[in-house]
């Protein structure tokens, strides 16, 4: 498929033929922080954001939604639901994210497929933005998942920022349908644009400000499950969901009941494992009573749980969690951490 | 005090706060970790001398004070439970958090505490409200001459490209490094007031006012930039249809994470109603009435008690002005009842009690 | 009924999300917290096949959903049953119900027992308070094909002897081929004349043999805390003590997280493991 360079004063009718068929999802200011939300006009576009607060995985994942409705007649249960497929088109997805959705795939399909993910997933074309500049918090190349983007991570579109111009990568069939309508708004990218991005993408990765080591670190966990290093480690932890919600791999939601018993839905809604009641059974015992308990599920789950699982992490190094957290705790020391805990007992 | 000639005077005008790169300072390829810290030298000596002193002595089986945090600009809580990690405690200008909320979770302990003035207010007001027992509390209090807030700083200066940060009086100097290059490092000159946190801009009581020993000498109240309660009055002026739909659009920000509330040292409650699933009285998705309850129903528990350590402002991912909302019912508790919270330990909570000479609601309707 | 089927980009999805709707036709009162819906399927055509074990996730619409046991055994389809102790919000809004009243029911979730493990074995049942729900889907199982399992032996304990429940069936049970039924309490009263103290005090009573033995049990955790260690003390692999786990559930299909430990989610890869399995999970239950 061949490359594009889509020059800067053209962008804004790239945009608009993106949404001649679909709702575009674009990052935008809200009170002065980035957060993509639809937009009404390619105007409203923030370009120079780094990574928003918050990601736009929850126009997959959303914060909350209904389940289904249901009305009481007579002793009768009527119910209704609604599977959204909207075409949406997320603009400017950072490769983080991008990677994160690939690996919610894995949890919402299986044995029980989701239809409100899948449905929502399936309707949503990725146009990818590369990093350039990894913030001070990231740490996405310990991953792969950034800050460059490979074909098989899920985007459909890969934009390079060359100063004058997109770089415009096509990766799927659907990438390659848009390129092909707004053909007339670009020039073929010639082989001297191609090395330009890879300087880039070179440059974005060595300026990487941190890295995780994976290397040996489930192993590590293994022998530490027990260990005093999760209560001396937990302890400032004020038990929010800041970091949870934050995240674009946190996946675990809650499930209830609104309104009255006539008429009402069901909704599910993100929950987070380091709120005090998550694990909480309803006979009031709590299999994990404290904050170490809660924090300590929190890294096994990411880090060892889910490499057992699906054979990765769920983590993608965007560094969200440690901007948002109110005391600073810094995953990569923690689990770094952990990992010379064990070297100190060997 | 070395000043180099690439000092850049007025900055902060320059910068357009929606695009904090600050392109003059290029990107200087630097881990982000805690190692290069910056400390006050001589404030930390003392409060780890002390520190190891209440250990060894028995007098505190935990003392909270602040570590380096994972870049120069942040610190983090320090939980030192044995004299050799006494080397961890630190002091310096960005030491913001207000280590009283702790103290819930330490009821029943001898715990050591780092404290500044504003975080001293806290502790009286739990003190009055028997939260806590002030023998169990070794209080170490530090006069405080303002702390930076990250934002201001990192919206002036590449945050990864800082190497060292000093004050001297009403002036800041940030040493930022300049990639490629191996002399002299560049060093950007600001007002300190530019770079507090709002609260320090406006702070009465930069001493503590309990306190069982000082580490240093107390210091003068900094001169006022601007009004204390300039946003709320600000938004006291508009009507009731503007102020409802000010704070609609922040409260739709809102995720519901509750850092705001588990941040607060006077969000005490042993189970939460927030929090509570069964019964479940409130939902935990952010549907926009149960937010807005969320918000006003901690803003109503806070009346006469809320001491203005906006932690709950700091830590909102989505920059909620919360402590608006505090400030607001800090002036209305003071005009209504004469009454700011966290300051005398003998004066009663207005809430707590009943004057015959206290309006009625007719007369505070009217 | 709906079709839950739903056409999506050329995908055929299934909404596992919704419940099937169910009549209340019987309710037993076992004991004052504890009562026993019999249900059915308003949707008569309904396949609801299952295996004992399974559970199901109980809907009361406008009060949310439960995770509940199949007590039924799946040789008996008529109706199913619950049985349901008054713990929270949900399952206090299951005791008000009555005859006539429709919930959801969505399921049947999780792996239940593995009964092809049991055919030419004897098995030792061993239940606590609510707990012996899950198992009587099991015993109803076995006793409905007899002659595939060798002698089967119930212990079952709760509080006082108000807190027995399924009195009616602990008497036909003991009536059974090769079938016996030994019952405690942990406080007596002036009428119960049968033995009083923990569940474990009645291995000895019980004659239990380990050779060719499988131990199923479901309590309260204490209790499977002390009948493992009792039975691993006897000589029982862990291999052959098999308990079921009560987790906090809300999805039951492996989504919402609520009941990971480890790398398992109870819902889908339990709630029933061995004891081998428990012991490789974190100590977290």
């Amino acid at each position: 498929m061949q490359d594009t360079l889509i020059h800067k004063g053209r962008i804004a009718e790239f945009i608009h033929e993106l949404m001649q068929d679909s709702q575009v999802i674009a990052p935008v200011s809200v009170g002065g922080q980035a957060r993509f939300k639809p937009i009404e006009s390619p105007e409203e576009v923030e370009w120079g954001y780094g990574n928003t607060t918050v990601s736009p995985t929850e126009f997959i994942l959303p914060h909350s939604e209904s389940l289904f409705q249901f009305e009481q007649r007579g002793t009768d249960f009527n119910l209704t639901y609604n599977i959204d497929n909207v075409n949406r088109t997320i603009l400017g997805i950072r490769p983080c994210d991008v990677s994160s959705l690939r690996m919610l795939d894995e949890v919402f399909k299986g044995k029980y497929e989701d239809p409100y993910y899948l449905s929502r997933r399936n309707h949503t074309t990725l146009i990818a933005m590369m990093c350039l500049e990894p913030g001070g918090s990231c740490f996405c190349s310990s991953f792969g998942t950034g800050p460059g983007l490979d074909a098989e991570a899920g985007a459909d579109l890969l934009l390079v920022d060359l100063g004058e111009a997109f770089y415009v990568q096509v990766f799927t069939e659907r990438g390659q349908t848009i390129m092909e309508r707004v053909a007339s708004m670009g020039t073929p990218a010639t082989s001297a644009d191609r090395e330009q991005v890879e300087v880039l993408a070179v440059q974005a990765a060595s300026n990487m400000p941190r890295t995780l080591d994976l290397e040996g670190l489930p192993e590590a966990m293994g022998q530490l499950f027990e260990s005093a290093y999760w209560d001396k480690i937990s302890r400032k932890c004020l038990a929010c969901g800041a970091c949870t919600y934050l995240c674009p791999v946190c996946y675990c939601f809650d499930v209830f009941d609104t309104c009255s018993q006539a008429q009402g839905e069901r909704v599910r809604c993100w929950d987070a494992c380091t709120f005090k009641s998550f694990a909480l059974l309803s006979g009031g015992h709590n299999p994990r009573p404290s904050i170490k308990e809660s924090y300590r599920q929190k890294m096994y789950h990411k880090f060892k749980f889910a490499i057992e699982r699906h054979g990765y992490a769920l983590c993608v190094g965007c560094g969200r969690c440690l901007e948002a957290c109110p005391v600073d705790m810094d995953i990569v020391q923690v689990l770094s951490g952990a990992k010379s805990q064990v070297v100190e007992v060997v | 005090m070395t000043h180099t000639a690439t000092q850049v005077r007025g900055l902060v005008e320059v910068v357009d706060e929606h695009h904090p790169e600050a392109e003059r300072v290029p990107v200087l390829t630097r881990a982000r970790s805690g190692t290069s810290i910056m400390v006050d030298t001589e404030k930390t000596e003392r409060i780890r001398e002390r520190v190891r002193g209440l250990l060894s002595e028995g007098r505190v089986e935990y003392f909270i004070g602040y570590e380096a945090g994972s870049d120069p600009l942040h610190v983090s809580p320090s939980f030192v439970q044995q004299t050799d990690e006494v080397e961890h405690l630190v002091w310096n200008l960005m030491s913001i958090n207000n280590l009283v909320t702790y103290l819930k979770r330490y009821r029943k302990q001898r715990m050591g505490l780092l404290v500044k003035g504003c975080d001293s207010r806290s502790v009286i007001e739990l003190l009055k409200l028997h939260q806590v027992k002030r023998e169990n509390v070794y209080l170490l209090g530090v006069p405080c001459t303002g702390i930076l807030d990250p934002k201001k700083v990192a919206a002036r200066c590449n945050p990864a490209a800082i190497l060292a940060i000093r004050e001297d009086h009403d002036l800041v100097f940030i040493e930022v490094g300049v990639e490629g290059r191996t002399d002299e490092p560049q060093v950007l000159e600001f007002e300190k007031h530019d770079l507090l946190f709002d609260k320090c801009r406006s702070c009465d009581y930069p001493n503590p006012l309990v306190y069982d020993e000082l580490v240093g000498d107390p210091v003068p109240v900094r001169a006022r930039v601007g009004g204390k309660f300039e946003d709320v009055e600000h938004l006291e002026q508009s009507s009731i249809e503007e102020r409802l739909s000010f704070w609609q659009e922040q409260f739709n920000k809102c995720i519901r994470c509750y850092a705001c509330k588990n941040v607060c040292p006077m969000c005490f409650c042993a189970e939460c109603l927030w929090e509570k699933r069964d019964p479940q009285w409130v939902t935990k998705y952010p549907n926009p009435n149960d937010t807005f309850t969320f918000h006003m129903i901690r803003a109503y528990h806070m009346v006469g008690r809320c001491t203005g350590c906006m932690e709950c402002e700091r830590v909102c991912p989505v920059d909620i002005p919360l402590g608006t909302i505090f400030k607001k019912i800090e002036k209305d508790c003071l005009e209504l009842f004469d009454y700011q919270p966290g300051l005398e330990l003998d004066v009663v909570p207005p809430l707590s009690t009943f004057d015959e000479g206290d309006q009625s609601q007719e007369d505070l309707l009217r | 009924m709906l079709a839950h089927a739903i056409q999506n980009r050329g995908m055929s999805l299934f909404n596992p999300f919704i419940p099937h709707i169910a009549t209340v036709v019987d309710i037993r009162q076992e004991t004052g917290d504890i009562r026993t819906l019999g249900l059915r399927f308003n949707n008569r055509d309904l396949d609801f096949d299952f295996a004992p074990g399974q559970f199901v996730e109980v809907s009361l619409f406008g009060y949310g959903e439960v995770p509940i046991g199949l007590a039924s055994s799946p040789t008996r389809r008529e109706t199913i049953e619950i049985s349901v102790k008054r713990m929270g919000m949900v399952t206090g809004q299951i005791h008000k119900l009555t005859i006539g009243d429709t919930i959801g029911i969505r399921g049947p979730y999780g792996n239940g027992w593995p009964v092809d493990m049991l055919r030419g074995k004897h098995v030792l049942v061993i239940g606590g308070g609510i707990g012996l729900s899950p198992l009587r889907s099991l015993i109803d199982y076995l006793l409905d094909q007899r002659d595939d399992f060798g002698t089967i032996k119930i212990l079952y304990g709760a509080r006082t002897p108000n807190d027995l429940v399924y009195k009616h069936l602990l008497r036909k049970w003991g009536e059974a081929r090769d079938t016996e039924v030994f019952c405690t309490v942990d406080i007596g009263t002036p009428e119960w004349d049968g033995h009083v103290g923990v569940v474990t005090a009645l291995f000895e009573q019980a004659n239990i043999t380990i050779e060719n033995t499988v131990v199923i049990t479901c309590g309260p955790p204490i209790m499977i805390k002390f009948v493992t260690m009792g039975l691993e003390k006897m000589g029982f692999a862990d291999t052959d003590i098999i308990t079921s786990m009560e987790k906090m559930m809300k999805c039951g299909i492996g989504k919402c997280g609520h009941c990971n430990i480890g790398s398992k989610y109870v819902c889908v890869d339990g709630p029933v493991f061995t004891h081998r399995e428990l012991k490789n999970l974190p100590k977290e239950l």
